[in-house]
């Protein structure tokens, strides 16, 4: 009984004051990096004959960047369009059940710059497979009834179901909307009611033909494939129009207040803070970071990791915290990042998953005291080589199946990286020294620039709080080590960041994603 | 009263290697071993350079919860495990196996506790070292099972925010009179706020059923078998003791079609769940019919599908899965209503679909499309050894013996519309269904009104 996630998708451009010490932050992220001008498809192939599967993907630069003001979503829908619409020779219902009997799959997943149309069938499906394929990228059906069906499915997602049954999704894509308000970042993937109520049936045609070009293409395939798979996929999908590349991003320069509380009905509290760095792959003190964020908080992989074990494991006071050093996606089924979601502009975020209500003042202390810990005093020797050892190891998952391991090919691509990812990081780690891990955190993490959202009931009372700096004690059922009550004692009246009231905005999850 | 034993344990004290059966539908061979206390060992042989996944699973779930005011525990007690032993902490065990790189988690469902780390073959004797280790001697105090217990609430409060929760609640609860299956697997939130109340009762589950004749080791992945085993054998050899049967009471008849509606206090699109009891997985017949029925029904091929979702527009998502149960279950579907207008015709709709199948009427192109389709999927999701071991945990914990998977897809590829149509006129009938739907309400939720 349980529905399939919401799909990846919110926002809205908060008009949020800029004002107070923590408020702007005038840092400015390097620049994008350097996007290719071409008028054919870049190509990719890894192919592995012994294999029972092939795995395509199909990757745009394109994304809700590409949303034109007014029409946010329209490239999440216009990809929904393409995937699920149906094409001139299958209507939707029939190519549903022409995938099924090779329980191929086919989706279309949009991030703020990129679009990827991922394919996977069996060995003995493909020659059925490719041509369905080819036709969702070329020939899509444009049925105004599908149009309408996925369009009202994607206000759905925002309206019943960002704001409504998800808080920690609503937390994380609020995060998102204080760090990049302002920015082509600024509004999430999926769209806002608004943007989405304007989108009209020659608007997602037009959209099609500007974005889901060659320009913007990399044919990529992996597995039991014979012959030159993305060469021939090129070829078929030449007749898409030439379009011209992107334009290149700003750096987004966050302007939003420390806390933005949300206030919605809701029995729990879910928290997420974060903000935006110039550091991405292939950047010299990435790799570093990588190590001393996992050291925070590794996503999902329990309490040999500072935010869980102090926060949940210690205290008890949720099921989980987790710090993230880019933009991240969960892979379905498991703990893994999913692949191609990459990102010019990168953001360092902490998840503090949901706490009771009259724990939410403490938590949020909690989470900060760690990070200003972790932040100046960096890591010891022992965790250093306890974090690189599990990456060495864990990081083989990364790329442990073709499918995977074309995503993270592209995504090398995509960060113009000579070298690829993986392999950078695996190399580093071995040489990585604690003076440089350190030095890494103390160059670009300033806890002061956190922003932190807040879904809860009672945002108003929490607001009032946190102006007034109320300290948040803390007592437990059981007892507790000496210095686990004095670091709470520390804990309770841990400084907010706060100067002026205006530091804190609220509003009610009615006005997030509407325009 | 209690349920006899769908399938009974082969407990053959011999631990020579069986010879490798040849692969049926299922894509990768099973070679299974048993040592004298009882434990089953199954190995799967994976093309996967240097790298395996390690499960511990045992036969134990929210089934098991039978005392009134304990629901969730076999859920808290999968977190306690985690607390470690007077050899290895905690502490000392996340840490060991992060050193190692090793993905590692649990979960806990109806009828399964499952633990797993996947990651660098060479590994494995450590892990094997660790999780015999963290079975056989686990050791923990009152004050961190108080505290556990409060990382389980923030489990259950994460998962109140979603309606499904509250339906997937409601649906059992009135389906099931007698049955543990009535309980969600998280447990009711009176007795999760209950929990630091149970530090006995935790240590009687411990006792009861953490034994080595309910559990099964199952390794996937890139290793020498004979090695692996030798080390099983002898971190796993010296554990001792006997599980308990858990005495679940047995369901009876619904005798008549039941209903039930719960408010939200948000804006939410209507959730709609209907539910057939239906045999469990020691009815072969049964549930080979049920794995082709469900996508044939509501799957995205189905008739259903295409005219609730993408002719009418009244169900933005039908979703649902049949999913083998070691008692009778139930076999559902969930519809999320674009409106509350929707709700009518939709059940109608169902209502004409099943009576099809009941006279017969089955799509015959379809039937041998669903039959492919379970197939490809075998071998597309068993594309690494953790994916791989998941699939085998799950048949494996409701009949223990992981082979059943085999046997059932084997039996698939027979069913036949005049089976199908038996089984919807035998159990899709109204007294045997159970209906729920959760949806915005001005008024305060019948539970839970403060979300």
């Amino acid at each position: 009984m349980s529905r399939p996630g919401l799909a990846a998708l919110l926002a809205l451009p908060l008009a949020l004051a800029c004002a107070g010490p923590a408020a702007t932050d005038g840092r400015v992220t390097r620049t994008a990096p350097p996007f290719r001008a071409s008028g054919t498809p870049l190509q990719l192939g890894l192919p592995a004959p012994a294999r029972p599967t092939v795995s395509v993907r199909l990757f745009f630069l394109a994304g809700a960047v590409d949303d034109p003001p007014g029409k946010e979503g329209l490239t999440a829908l216009t990809a929904a369009v393409m995937a699920e619409g149906g094409t001139e020779r299958l209507s939707s219902a029939e190519l549903a059940r022409a995938l099924y009997p090779m329980a191929a799959e086919l989706e279309a997943v949009t991030d703020e710059e990129t679009t990827v149309f991922a394919g996977r069938c069996t060995k003995d499906a493909l020659e059925r497979f490719l041509p369905i394929l080819v036709d969702v990228l070329r020939r899509p059906r444009f049925d105004p009834r599908e149009m309408e069906r996925l369009r009202s499915r994607a206000i759905d997602a925002i309206v019943n179901g960002l704001r409504a049954e998800s808080d920690e999704e609503l937390g994380k894509e609020a995060l998102a909307l204080a760090l990049y308000g302002g920015h082509p970042y600024g509004h999430f993937v999926g769209g806002t009611v608004q943007g989405l109520k304007s989108i009209t049936a020659e608007d997602i045609q037009t959209h099609w033909k500007r974005v889901f070009t060659l320009a913007r293409l990399t044919v990529g395939a992996a597995g039991a494939y014979e012959g030159d798979l993305p060469a021939r996929l090129a070829r078929e999908l030449s007749g898409l129009p030439a379009g011209s590349p992107r334009a290149t991003l700003p750096a987004p320069v966050t302007a939003a207040p420390r806390f933005l509380l949300i206030e919605k009905a809701t029995p729990s509290t879910a928290i997420s803070m974060g903000f935006t760095w110039d550091v991405r792959r292939g950047d010299p003190d990435f790799p570093a970071l990588v190590v001393a964020v996992s050291a925070l908080g590794e996503h999902r992989q329990g309490a040999a990791f500072r935010l869980f074990d102090e926060l949940r494991e210690i205290r008890g006071l949720n099921y989980g915290d987790y710090a993230y050093p880019e933009h991240f996606v969960q892979a379905p089924g498991g703990a893994l990042p999913a692949v191609n979601h990459p990102r010019s502009y990168q953001e360092f975020t902490v998840w503090i998953r949901p706490v009771e209500p009259q724990h939410r003042l403490f938590a949020i202390r909690a989470a900060l005291y760690e990070i200003d810990r972790w932040a100046k005093r960096g890591l010891t020797q022992e965790e250093l080589d306890r974090v690189k050892q599990f990456l060495a190891g864990y990081t083989l998952s990364f790329d442990q199946t073709d499918s995977r391991k074309l995503g993270y090919a592209l995504d090398d691509r995509f960060y113009g990286l000579e070298r690829p990812w993986l392999e950078t990081l695996r190399a580093r780690l071995g040489a990585l020294k604690l003076e440089e891990v350190n030095a890494a955190l103390r160059r670009h993490v300033d806890p002061a620039r956190l922003r932190i959202a807040v879904a809860t009931h009672g945002a108003a009372e929490l607001a009032a709080e946190l102006r007034r700096g109320d300290p948040s004690p803390m007592t437990y059922a059981g007892p507790k080590p000496p210095a686990v009550l004095a670091a709470d004692e520390v804990i309770a009246r841990f400084p907010l960041g706060l100067a002026r009231p205006q530091d804190v905005k609220v509003v009610r999850v009615e006005e997030l994603f509407e325009r | 009263m209690t349920l006899a034993l769908a399938l009974s344990l082969s407990l053959a004290a011999a631990a020579a290697p069986a010879p490798a059966p040849a692969p049926g539908p299922f894509p990768y061979p099973i070679h299974r071993r048993t040592l004298e206390n009882g434990l089953q060992i199954f190995f799967v042989p994976y093309d996967s350079p240097r790298l395996a996944a390690f499960f511990t699973v045992f036969r134990v779930g929210s089934r098991n919860e039978v005392e009134p005011g304990r629901s969730g525990f076999a859920h808290f007690f999968e977190h306690l495990t985690f607390r470690g032993t007077k050899s290895h902490s905690g502490q000392d065990w996340e840490r060991i196996t992060k050193s190692l790189g090793l993905d590692t988690n649990a979960f806990t469902d109806d009828d399964v506790t499952a633990y797993w780390l996947s990651g660098a073959a060479a590994a494995l004797p450590t892990v094997i070292a660790l999780e015999a280790d963290r079975f056989m001697n686990l050791d923990y105090g009152e004050d961190d099972f108080k505290v556990e217990s409060r990382a389980v609430l923030g489990e259950l409060l994460k998962s109140q925010a979603s309606p499904d929760f509250e339906l997937e609640e409601a649906g059992r609860e009135l389906a099931f009179t007698r049955h543990t299956y009535r309980h969600t697997t998280i447990g009711y939130e009176r007795d999760v706020r209950d929990m630091p109340s149970g530090y006995r009762y935790s240590l009687e589950l411990y006792r009861r059923f953490y034994r080595p004749d309910n559990a099964m080791v199952l390794v996937v992945g890139d290793f020498d078998e004979e090695q692996v085993f030798e080390e099983i054998r002898r971190r796993y050899g010296p554990w001792k003791g006997r599980g308990e049967e858990a005495r679940v009471e047995v369901e009876p008849p619904q005798g008549k079609e039941k209903e039930t509606r719960r408010g939200w206090p948000t804006p939410i699109l209507p959730r709609l769940w209907s539910g057939w009891h239906t045999p469990g997985a020691a009815d072969l017949d049964a549930t080979a019919a049920q794995l082709v029925l469900w996508p044939l029904l509501f799957g995205r091929p189905s008739a259903l599908y295409r005219e609730l979702v993408l002719e009418k527009h009244l169900v933005e998502e039908l979703g649902g899965e049949f999913q083998p149960h070691r008692d009778p279950y139930l076999f559902g579907y969930q519809a999320i209503l674009k409106s509350a207008a929707a709700e009518e015709p939709t059940r109608a709709a169902t209502e004409r679909a099943v009576a099809e199948v009941a006279a017969g009427r089955v799509d015959e192109g379809l039937l041998a499309d669903v039959k492919s389709n379970l197939l490809a999927t075998l071998l597309l999701q068993t594309d690494t050894p953790y994916r791989t071991g998941i699939w085998l945990v799950y048949y494996g914990a409701v009949t223990g013996d992981p082979g059943y998977l085999d046997r059932v897809i084997q039996r698939v590829k027979a069913v036949s519309p005049q089976d199908l149509s038996a089984f919807a006129q035998r159990w899709l009938v109204p007294a045997n269904r159970t209906t729920a739907l959760v949806a915005t309400s001005a008024a305060p939720a019948a539970k839970g009104a403060a979300r």
